[in-house]
């Protein structure tokens, strides 16, 4: 059954409506179908019984009636038998009235027979009737037997015996009715069904008959089906073994309960019509609903808002209730998230997506007279904020900006792009409005003064600025060109602002050229070490080079470091120019003879990055260097940014076993903290200072002092570009120990380094001599 | 041969023939009497209380007699020739006495005794001094 179900839920049908409908009018037409094949079943074996019974109770008739009538006969002979004169006539053997009196009787009862037999089994009087064998008659009658079947004539009737007594019994009058098939007939009809009765004898019976059980109802088909009921009757005569036999045709009792049986199955078949209409309806009422709700789901898919009617305040109802609920609540939740999808989640202010949106739309609304400004805005130093008092310290910084910046620029869109990054939008800008103007009260508004956790916070920013219709009549441009304004102003210091420019375009262009072509470079081999001696001033020898790298640019020619090392510091390819860089001059240093070093610039963006120090120790693997030979130079600004982090970097390279040299000394920050702060190898001296050694006079007081202080703290100090004789002089005398400059040695390729070898100490004799 | 209670008494009668038989009726009802026994036909008509009829039977056999009205009622007549005849008693024991030695032939008779006009009959040889017969019969 279970699995009848599970199939069934297999089934598709493609509609709620049709699938509850059938299973519905399914099962009932099953229960039904149940019902009328047991019912009629049921009629069948009820009609089949009662026709049983029905015949059964007809044998009991049959032989009620025919006791009946052999009663009455014997009644009949015996008014006969007791009558003195018949007696008298019998006993005296006077066969003449005998006969008279048995035709007088045979009229008077009905009878087809009359015969008298005496004691002695001879027949006195036979009347007319063809008794075969009297002598079979005589042992019933001798033993009393008063009624029963005899054979009159071949025919079969109904005897009845009364002895006659003069007073011993001297014979005995029988008198006989036929049990012919008319007769039979006549008593069948007194039935209560439709039976017909035969008297059969043995000898014409065909053997099931003779086999089946006396006195009962059995069934036989033979064509048609029908009941038998076989029962013995008492013969007079006793070489006759008479039967009664009763039949019934079954197929003729049931035909009337076949037809109660066709109504049960029209009835069923109604029923089920109507259950499947009903389930139908009853389907609808549950389904439609939901066809609205589907209606409704796909209405809210496809954005359109949809309002169910809660018809009635059962399930369906709370169902619509809640769908609209739910859809309103999707509604919300779907403001909310284009909300934040447009927004800054940090300040609230509209972000770049949102920012780029209304800027289109400001440049499509642009009139002829209109003007519309963009400024790109950056944080100069936010990096810092962050680094040294944390990001939730900048995040508040950058609130307060926007908070700021939100109320005092009311007209203007201001977005956060990200970042330390802001946009702003300023639309209708009349002709007459000073650019400048509104540019510096932008800029004041950036400048903000802040107390975190009991430390002042200050900010500034550098602008971009590109105009609508001027500088762009398109959103994109306008952004691209305001921020490479942005950038200008960046790179000519800082809490300014810059207006766009054509050149800058250009500027940009080749930038973007040259950054292509530094990567070819790289890849390509473009790139080249040069090596300038260092000179030690004591030992008066070569100590070994410092590598400088070398561009030689294919259509440009020679390309300074100064111009091509901020680019690749900004765009991040300093990191592969500088392992390429490190990995070539150890490998180098390596075929260099004695101990001579190779010293190597670490840009700030390169000293930073985290791979560093496993560069360094895969270049020395890779050239076989000792890690002594290989000096690092590094500038100050890398202390600007963290100085913890600085230091623990320096002390894992030297642990290394490099050394470490402190280049530009005396320039920028130049604070001696940083001196104190970690025990470089080697301070060098900034080709600044040597320079002026020739024009000032308190230059070598200078100098002085910064080797007495290098000695101080126990590091070596080496002076750049000298290039004069008394420059040279000078160093010396005041206690320098190294010496680096065209005196000695321009930055030399490779390859010629050998003539150098010698030369330089060539040279250095010399000068000692 | 009474007639009392509706029955012949005693039931079976012998004499010799020529007697003759009175019928008195000890009842309160009437009878009647017939016989069409071979031995003695006759028929007396009803009569009543206290009275008696009689009748003579010549010829020797055995005579039937009946009620016309009684059908229930049965008696028997034995007529006989003989002398040595007697009726049993209630155990079936008759005795006979001087009867002359020789041969003789014994009949035994009973109103339902299974057989030709209910009698048997059987030769035997009579000597002198007692003897005992038995006689097996089959009645109906």
């Amino acid at each position: 059954m279970t699995r009848a179900f599970r199939t069934f839920d297999k089934l598709r049908f493609g509609s709620l409506k049709l699938r509850i409908a059938s299973l519905y009018a399914g099962l009932f037409a099953l229960v039904l179908a149940v019902v009328v094949l047991v019912a009629g079943n049921a009629l069948s074996r009820f009609g089949e019984a009662s026709a049983t019974r029905d015949l059964e109770s007809n044998a009991r008739v049959f032989d009620e009636i025919l006791e009946l009538r052999a009663r009455q006969l014997r009644r009949s002979s015996e008014v006969l038998s007791r009558d003195f004169g018949f007696r008298e006539a019998v006993a005296t053997n006077d066969a003449i009235t005998i006969d008279s009196a048995l035709e007088s009787l045979k009229s008077r009862s009905d009878a087809n027979a009359a015969f008298v037999i005496g004691v002695d089994g001879k027949l006195l009087a036979s009347g007319d009737a063809r008794i075969g064998n009297p002598d079979a008659l005589w042992y019933p009658l001798d033993e009393g037997q008063q009624r029963g079947i005899i054979a009159v004539g071949g025919e079969l009737a109904l005897a009845a015996a009364s002895p006659v007594e003069v007073p011993d019994t001297i014979g005995w009058l029988v008198l006989a009715q036929p049990l012919d098939k008319a007769e039979l007939d006549r008593l069948a009809k007194l039935a209560a069904v439709d039976v017909e009765a035969r008297v059969m004898l043995p000898a014409a019976m065909p053997d099931w008959m003779l086999s089946a059980p006396n006195d009962s109802v059995f069934q036989r088909a033979e064509g048609q089906s029908t009941l038998f009921h076989v029962s013995p009757l008492p013969a007079l005569q006793d070489d006759l073994k008479p039967r009664l036999v009763l039949q019934h045709s079954l197929d003729a009792s049931l035909a009337q309960y076949t037809r109660l049986q066709i109504w049960l199955v029209a009835l069923a078949i109604a029923a089920v019509l109507f259950v499947i209409a009903l389930s139908w309806r009853v389907a609808r009422t549950v389904t439609g609903p939901l066809q609205k709700l589907d209606e409704a789901t796909r209405a809210i898919s496809e954005g359109r808002v949809f309002e169910l009617k809660a018809e009635t305040d059962d399930e369906i109802g709370r169902l619509a209730d809640s769908f609209n609920k739910m859809s309103s609540a999707i509604e919300d939740r779907e403001r909310k998230i284009i909300h934040v999808g447009l927004h800054d989640g940090l300040t609230g202010l509209p972000n770049r997506k949102l920012f780029v949106e209304q800027l289109d739309q400001a440049v499509r609304r642009l009139d002829d007279s209109g003007r519309l400004m963009v400024v790109y805005a950056d944080l100069d130093d936010f990096k810092v904020v962050n680094d040294t008092l944390g990001h939730p310290a900048g995040d508040r910084l950058l609130c307060d900006v926007a908070a700021h910046l939100r109320e005092n620029l009311p007209d203007a869109l201001v977005a956060r792009l990200g970042g330390d990054e802001f946009a702003l939008l300023i639309d209708n800008l009349g002709s007459d409005r000073s650019l400048a103007a509104i540019a510096s009260e932008i800029l004041v508004c950036f400048q903000r003064s802040l107390m975190i956790d009991g430390q002042l916070a200050e900010s500034s920013a550098s602008l971009g600025i590109a105009v609508a219709p001027g500088d762009g009549r398109d959103g994109t441009v306008l952004m691209k060109n305001a921020d490479l304004a942005l950038y200008r102003a960046k790179s000519e210091g800082k809490a300014a602002y810059h207006f766009f420019e054509p050149s800058l375009d250009e500027e940009a262009r080749k930038r973007r050229q040259m950054e292509l072509d530094m990567r070819m470079a790289l890849r390509d081999g473009g790139f080249e070490l040069y090596y300038q001696p260092l000179y030690g001033a004591v030992e008066e020898e070569l100590k070994g080079f410092e590598a400088l790298i070398r561009w030689f640019h294919p259509e440009l020619g020679f390309i300074s470091p100064a111009e091509f090392i901020p680019l690749a510091e900004e765009t991040g390819l300093i990191i592969p120019i500088g392992e390429w860089v490190l990995r070539e001059a150890c490998q180098q240093a390596a075929t260099w003879p004695g101990e001579l070093s190779v010293a190597v610039n670490i840009s700030p963006k390169q000293f930073a990055s985290p791979g560093l120090s496993q560069t360094i120790m895969q270049a020395l693997a890779h050239g076989e260097l000792s890690p002594k030979r290989l000096e690092l130079e590094i500038t100050e600004s890398i202390f600007i940014a963290n100085v913890e982090k600085t230091l623990s970097t320096l002390h894992s390279l030297r642990a290394l076993g490099v050394r470490i040299a402190l280049d530009d000394f005396g320039t920028g920050y130049s604070s001696l903290s940083y001196l104190r702060s970690f025990p470089f190898d080697k301070v060098k001296i900034d080709r600044s200072f040597v320079q002026a050694i020739s024009k000032e006079v308190n230059a070598h007081a200078v100098i002085r002092a910064i080797t007495t202080l290098a000695e101080a703290l126990g590091m070596e100090t080496l002076a750049e570009g000298v290039e004069q004789e008394d420059q040279l002089e000078v160093l010396r005398r005041e206690g320098c120990r190294y010496i680096q400059g065209y005196l000695f040695g321009k930055p030399t390729p490779a390859a010629d380094l050998g003539n150098i070898f010698g030369d330089v100490n060539d040279k250095s004799k010399r000068l000692s001599a | 041969m009474a007639q009392k209670d509706r029955e012949f008494v005693p039931g079976t009668l012998i004499v010799a023939r020529g007697s003759t038989v009175a019928f008195p009726n000890l009842d309160n009802v009437r009878h009647s009497i017939y016989s069409f026994s071979k031995a003695a036909k006759f028929s007396i008509d009803l009569y009543g209380r206290d009275q008696t009829r009689t009748q003579g039977f010549l010829i020797a056999g055995t005579v039937a007699l009946g009620c016309n009205i009684h059908d229930e009622m049965r008696g028997y007549i034995r007529v006989t020739d003989t002398p040595f005849a007697g009726k049993t008693d209630h155990n079936g024991f008759v005795t006979l006495t001087s009867v002359p030695a020789g041969g003789a032939t014994v009949g035994v008779w009973h109103p339902r005794l299974r057989s030709p006009g209910n009698e048997t009959s059987s030769d035997v040889t009579i000597s002198s001094g007692s003897q005992s017969r038995r006689y097996k019969l089959r009645m109906r």
